[in-house]
């Protein structure tokens, strides 16, 4: 070893001072490939080593026990006896049906947890709980619940949840309590997965997980035993050491389950017996009684019947006994009739007496009052006889005093005419004068003599007044006597009248006088009639009296007859109402024998189902407690928890992913250290000459190169180390977390991860750098010292091509010449560039293969979407829910049954896979439009035939299988069978073996057993599914309703997660390739300064200058990238193969989008690369690179 | 007649570190068109100082240059540039030819970005090059290499062209050649050349002569008649 002297040693820092930035991308790329390499490598380990940690901390079971009777306190000391068990936790758990406040019908686990006994020191509290919020639950009524993977809480703490009176089995022996107050949030290892268990309660899959006092429970026997095993724990719990371990003790623990099982059987068998032979006892004693009740029954009837007989006859006599005494009363009825006539007859006659009597009566009273009438009237006459005699004396009076006045008046008269007499003489007289007096005047007129005829006249007219006056006079006295004369004469008849008048009343009165008398006479004699009429009236009516007090007497003597005939008649017809009532009992008596009869029928009708019924559940029982089976126990590992058998798959992935990837990303970097270092050498040949001439030994100059890379890839190693073990694990851990519920990551310094990738690292700079020294140092310092000779100009092959060679623009001609020449700068940057574009492919394309797997499979292959798992392959044609559902077009709209078993596939090559599904339908026909069948690459359908099988593509390649080759297919029965391949089928998840039921049934001499329906369910929403899968579960028959949507959407997640990891390798890829880039491209400038002085000094602008450098460096990379696209698809086809999990197929294809994305990423990466570079360009000092002569 | 290249009082300064070395200490002169000029001094004297600001490729940081009236020390980066470009022409030492193309290419290289460039392969001929244009430099002697360096600065049709110690890496007789080639191209086509140079035989064939010491100018002369090439010994 050469001392490196004091002036050696400034030369080596004044060189990484100097070329500082080439000692960067060394220690740079140096640190990214091996923090990529150490830290992808390290994620795995890291990932399970804190979920071993975490296990280790909550004390997670290593072997859970579960048996299908249950498991009691003696199989808890028996495994406790154990040598080597550190923990044993009997525990109960069930599924049920909750409803929270804020959603009915949540399917929930309900774990028992030992409250009371929950210290951190008990080492029988295994899987334990860890409190997020709130407390653990201290009391029967409390509960916590397992918080949320994203830690959304959807149950408020203190709300209450109850268990649903939906749940289809009777909870009511299993937990005591049906209502929880929710006290607190925990989070457990045993459930810290998105992912959650199947359960056969309501829609099947778990929603909540409640931890309970296990006091709630109130189930006979333990549903599960968990156990720790001392050994175990210091061993991580995804190792092999672990595993074996772990198998040994699950070997043993079944060996004491067989032991247990059959004690346990007995136990429960005997009793069952004992409880059976009780009931049977007791269904004896129940029979008896019975029986002995019955025949009671009976007896009752055959008196009561014996009674109703006899009362009919007594009813019968009685009613005899009416009808004679009926006969009797008609008979004296009869007799009492003459007497009845004869009396009626007297009272005729008495009654026509009494009309006679009474009439006479009437006629007396009437004579009576006639003659008293007479006598009243009698003595009114004479009253007024006596009056007219006084009347008519007083008008003989009046009349004689008339008489007198008359004389006196016409004496009167005698004289009145006289004067009247003489008065008319007078008058006539004086009439005779004047008329004489009227001739004379007349006279004198004649004569004419007017004058004294007028003269005379007037006396004459006075003479005549005053004889008119008197003659008047005259003629008023006369009137007045002859007035006079009337009255008289009147008065005269009137009188004369008046005497007559007179006359005729004495008459008269004579007249009423004589018949007063004679009427007196007769009222006399009428009187004396009378009296002797009422003699004789007094006498009939004595007689009469007489005649009626007989009748009477009579009378009552027949009416007493008459009585006494009533009264036995009465007698008679109460007899008859008597009798009646009788009869009518008799007749209810009948009719309540009758219902009795039939109540006795229907009893012992009654009575014999019954005892037939329960003799057939006794027989039932006894045939149960006959058929029960040994339990068998099931010891189960880690691997079967949910959470557990995803985490370790995930962390396989990431394995898996790690082993190629990082490599390749690992040799990239170190090609590109490498060149930078051979470059570096080369670069600096003249300093090498100067130094070999001043006489330092070849040791010494190669040191000072394998120092500055030895610093700059170990302190790039450093570094990539100490931030790749934290970044590339922890970012993964990160992107997990959104399916897992873990405690922060622990990451170790993997020390041999770290050493494999930094000494290979120091290895390669290093001896590159060396055996770029050697060669250099072999050369003489003469020709070293030299200005190296410039590389010769050459012709290329595309010169010779004159058509477009004279059409290339001239700095296109130097370009393409460029490229030609320095052929080892062309191949280290195209191999650099292709290298992460490559990787950038692959990064892509995982991504693709793995999310190709869910859509192919699921939506692509599957045509169906709905599983539906029978517990009997019977209940499928009967099952009325699953028929419901599976018949209904609109729910449904094609299904059909099929087989599926485990079978292990041999090839002829030998090679052997197990856990196969053996999948045979019931139609052969029908199966291809459900599932399909085609080849992968050329997409042909491949024909389902019926006596060859199809296999599917993984498996096929894995046990070198080919179309036409036969396999051997040993089924779950272990029966084996030769099967000809009649087509390898595409297919990503799982690994089949396509049969037709008719070779099944040839092969395996069996009939297949159709426990499984697919079916198609168009309406493919949320809602829906989960109403389909929840309504196909209430059934008994039916163990599992699952979509295959909700397999796709689980396997998104997962997905998702690929994604994050697909992320941390593109972005390191660019990452890689930016620096890649960066440095080759800072070689390149470096190399070829004078000649960019040189051209800047001819006037170059800026612009001309980059692009007729970086024109170089676009195409370098372009055709990196291109070569990069074909080397990906290799890498990525390997890395695929190598990642993939044993029960997946990958997709192989890449999209175009990636192939477009990875070249973009790689074009834009050199883009950016550019743009630095383009200052460092615009530094360039045309004085200094002149200045140098190379 | 106008000063075709004018110096006033130009100075340069280097820090190197702590120290200030003054590469230019206010250099004056001028040169009239069509002059062959040979700037002579020293290694180290700032001869190329003096002809890198003139060509453009440094900047001075004190005082005045002048080409063809422009003041060539106010141009920006860009100016600069473009000054290169179009109006002046280089020829150094080591001829800096882009080795991988040929001779034809290399001078191709730089008319193809000026405004009137001369004919490449008339060009070519003209420097005694017209059997040897297909070859890369590699092909080429360090005298036929200087020949393509010259064709390719003149090529540019420069107004002005700088030669750097064009017979630095030359043997006797071709260094001879090619000043003979500078001399016949200035007076021939009446270009101005300056030819930098630490031998003073050389300056007997210029018209001016302007020696330079220290970062000074330490005189100027005049040759009325310059001796041809051929006669000068050295």
């Amino acid at each position: 070893m050469v001392i490196l002297k004091k002036s050696y040693r400034k030369i080596i820092f004044r060189e990484i001072k100097q070329s500082f930035s080439r000692f960067l991308a060394i220690f740079f790329i140096v640190a990214l490939g091996v923090g990529f390499f150490a830290g992808l490598m390290a994620t795995t380990p890291d990932m399970r080593l804190s979920a071993d940690r975490y296990y280790d901390d909550t004390y997670m079971m290593d072997i859970r026990v579960v048996s299908t009777l249950g498991l009691t306190d003696d199989d808890v000391k028996e495994i406790r006896n154990m040598d080597g068990v550190s923990g044993v936790m009997p525990a109960y758990s069930t599924d049920a049906l909750v409803n929270t406040e804020e959603e009915d019908s949540s399917v929930a686990r309900i774990h028992g947890l030992p409250v009371g006994d929950l210290n951190d020191d008990n080492p029988d509290y295994l899987n334990r709980v860890t409190v997020t919020e709130g407390r653990l639950p201290e009391k029967p009524g409390e509960c916590v619940l397992e918080e949320d993977v994203v830690g959304s809480r959807p149950v408020e703490l203190g709300s209450t949840i109850r268990i649903s009176p939906e749940n289809k089995d009777d909870l009511s022996d299993t937990l005591a309590d049906t209502e929880f107050t929710v006290v607190g949030y925990v989070k457990s290892a045993y459930y810290f997965s998105i992912e959650r268990d199947q359960t056969t309660v309501g829609d099947g899959t778990i929603d909540l997980i409640l931890y309970i006092d296990e006091k709630s429970f109130c189930m006979e026997a333990y549903s599960d035993i968990f156990l720790t095993v001392a050994q175990a724990k210091d061993e991580n719990t995804f190792s092999q050491s672990y595993t074996d371990c772990i198998d040994a003790w699950k070997e043993k623990l079944e060996d004491l389950g067989s032991v247990r099982t059959v004690a346990r059987y007995d136990e429960v068998k005997s009793e069952a017996q004992a409880e059976l032979d009780d009931a049977q006892q007791e269904y004896d004693k129940n029979k008896e009684e019975t029986q002995q009740k019955l025949q009671d029954a009976q007896q009752e009837l055959e008196d009561g019947r014996a009674q109703i007989e006899q009362s009919e006859q007594e009813l019968q006599d009685g009613f005899e006994q009416l009808t004679a005494g009926e006969q009797t009363v008609q008979e004296k009825e009869q007799e009492l009739l003459p007497a009845q006539q004869q009396i009626e007859a007297a009272e005729r006659t008495i009654q026509e007496n009494e009309k006679e009597l009474a009439l006479g009566e009437a006629q007396w009273q009437e004579g009576n009052t006639a003659l008293q009438q007479k006598e009243s009237e009698l003595s009114v006459a004479r009253q007024q006889l006596e009056e007219g005699e006084s009347a008519l004396a007083a008008q003989e009076s009046l009349l004689l005093q008339g008489e007198n006045q008359w004389q006196q008046g016409k004496q009167e008269l005698e004289d009145n005419r006289g004067q009247l007499e003489a008065f008319k003489q007078q008058l006539d007289s004086a009439s005779q004068q004047i008329e004489e007096a009227k001739k004379l005047i007349e006279q004198l007129y004649q004569s004419g003599l007017t004058e004294q005829a007028r003269a005379l006249e007037e006396q004459v007219k006075q003479k005549e007044a005053l004889y008119q006056e008197n003659l008047a006079l005259y003629q008023e006295k006369e009137a007045l006597f002859l007035q006079a004369e009337q009255e008289l004469e009147t008065k005269r008849q009137e009188l004369d009248a008046g005497r007559r008048q007179l006359e005729a009343g004495k008459q008269q009165l004579e007249n009423s006088r004589t018949q007063l008398q004679e009427g007196e006479a007769q009222i006399t004699a009428a009187r004396a009639q009378l009296d002797a009429t009422r003699a004789q009236l007094d006498d009939g009516k004595a007689q009469l009296e007489a005649g009626k007090e007989t009748l009477a007497a009579s009378k009552a003597q027949y009416e007493a007859g008459k009585q006494q005939l009533e009264e036995a008649k009465e007698q008679l017809s109460a007899n008859r109402t008597q009798l009646e009532e009788g009869q009518e009992e008799l007749d209810s008596a009948k009719q309540k024998l009758a219902d009795g009869e039939k109540e006795y029928q229907d009893g012992k009708q009654e009575a014999d189902t019954q005892l037939g019924d329960a003799e057939e559940q006794l027989r039932d029982a006894q045939q149960q407690i006959d058929e029960l089976t040994i339990p068998e126990w099931y010891v189960l590992d880690r691997n079967t928890n949910v959470s557990y058998a995803s985490f370790d798959s995930n962390a396989q992935k990431v394995e898996a992913i790690a082993k190629v990837f990082p490599v390749f990303f690992f040799l990239v970097a170190a090609l590109v250290a490498l060149t930078t270092m051979t470059r570096m050498i080369e670069e600096e040949r003249t300093q090498i000459g100067t130094l070999k001439a001043l006489g330092y030994g070849k040791g010494a100059i190669a040191l000072k190169y394998v120092v500055y890379a030895g610093i700059a890839t170990i302190a790039g190693s450093v570094f990539g180390l100490l931030v790749g073990f934290q970044i590339f694990p922890v970012v993964i851990w990160k992107a997990y977390a959104i399916m897992y519920n873990l405690p922060p990551l622990i990451t170790a310094f993997q020390v041999d991860y770290a050493l494999v990738s930094s000494l290979a690292a120091i290895c390669c700079t290093m001896l590159a750098t060396f055996f770029a020294c050697y060669s250099t140092l072999m050369e003489t310092p003469a020709r070293l010292m030299l200005p190296r000779a410039p590389k010769a100009g050459k012709r290329i092959l595309l010169e010779h091509i004159t058509p477009i060679w004279s059409r290339m623009r001239f700095t296109h001609k130097v370009t393409a010449r460029n490229l030609i020449r320095y052929k080892k700068r062309f191949f280290m940057t195209v191999i650099g560039i292709a290298g992460c574009t490559a990787l950038l492919l692959t990064g892509f394309g995982m991504r693709d293969s793995i999310s190709d797997i869910i859509d192919k499979q699921f939506n692509d292959l599957f045509q169906y979407n709905l599983i539906v798992g029978v517990k009997d392959s019977e209940q499928l044609s009967s099952d009325p829910i699953l028929r419901s559902v599976l018949d209904d077009p609109d729910v449904v709209s094609d299904s059909l049954s099929v087989h599926q078993e485990m079978a292990d596939v041999t090839s002829e090559s030998g090679d052997t896979q197990s856990s196969v599904y053996l999948y045979v339908p019931e139609s052969s026909q029908r199966l291809p439009d459900f599932i399909k069948f085609r080849d992968r690459k050329s997409g042909a359908s491949i024909p389902f035939t019926e006596d060859s099988v199809l296999v599917s593509e993984k498996m096929a390649e894995s046990l070198h299988i080919k179309n036409g080759s036969t396999i051997t297919i040993q089924n779950a029965d272990g029966v084996k069978a030769e099967c000809k391949v009649g087509g390898i089928v595409e297919n990503y998840v799982y690994a089949y073996v396509y049969m037709s039921p008719d070779l099944y049934r040839s092969s395996y001499h069996a009939e297949p057993d159709f426990t499984q329906v697919i079916a198609k369910v168009p309406d493919t929403s949320k809602e829906n599914r989960e109403e389909i899968a929840s309504t196909l579960l209430t059934s008994d028959d039916i163990s599992a309703a699952q979509f295959t949507n909700d397999l796709s959407e689980s396997f998104s997640d997962v997905i998702k997660n690929m994604d994050y990891i697909v992320i941390v390798l593109i972005v390191s890829a660019g990452l890689l390739a930016f620096i890649v880039l960066y440095n080759l491209t800072n070689i390149n400038i470096t190399e070829r300064q004078k000649e960019i002085a040189t051209i800047k000094v001819l006037g170059f602008y800026d612009k001309e200058v980059s692009a007729y450098i970086f024109r170089e460096t676009a195409i370098l990379t372009l055709i990196g990238a291109a070569v990069g696209l074909v080397l990906g698809i290799a890498l990525h086809a390997f890395v695929v193969k190598t990642a993939e999990i044993d029960m997946v197929m990958f997709g192989r294809n890449i999209s175009v989008l990636s192939y477009f994305l990875s070249a973009l990423l790689t074009i834009v990466f050199s883009l950016l690369v550019n743009l630095v570079m383009y200052r460092k360009l615009k530094k360039i000092s045309m004085v200094e690179s002149m200045k140098a002569g190379e | 007649m106008q000063d075709f290249v004018v110096f006033d009082s130009v100075c340069k300064y280097y820090t190197m570190g702590e120290q200030k070395i003054v590469a230019a200490d206010h250099v004056s002169f001028s040169i009239q068109k069509g002059e062959f000029t040979v700037i002579v001094g020293p290694s180290g004297a700032g001869k190329t100082t003096v002809l890198n600001m003139l060509g453009g490729m440094d900047t001075c940081d004190e005082g005045k240059i002048w080409l063809d009236g422009k003041e060539v020390s106010a141009y920006t980066q860009r100016q600069l540039t473009e000054y290169r470009r179009y109006d002046v022409g280089f020829v150094f030492q080591f001829y800096n030819l882009v080795q991988n193309l040929t001779a034809l290419e290399n001078v191709e290289l730089a008319s193809e970005i000026c405004k009137e460039p001369l004919s490449a392969k008339e060009t070519l001929c003209q420097v005694g090059l017209e059997d040897r244009m297909k070859n890369f430099p590699a092909q080429l002697s360090g005298g036929e290499q200087q020949r393509v360096a010259i064709a390719r600065a003149l090529a540019k049709n420069p107004k002005i062209l700088l030669c750097d110690e064009p017979t630095g890496a030359l043997d006797y007789n071709t260094g001879k050649n090619i000043l003979k080639l500078l001399q016949d191209t200035c007076h021939q086509t009446g270009r101005t050349v300056i030819v930098i140079t630490h031998n003073q035989a050389i300056t007997a064939m210029a018209d001016r002569v302007i020696h330079i010491k220290n970062g000074r100018v330490d005189g100027i002369e005049l040759n009325e008649h310059p001796t041809p090439v051929e006669r000068i010994e050295w």
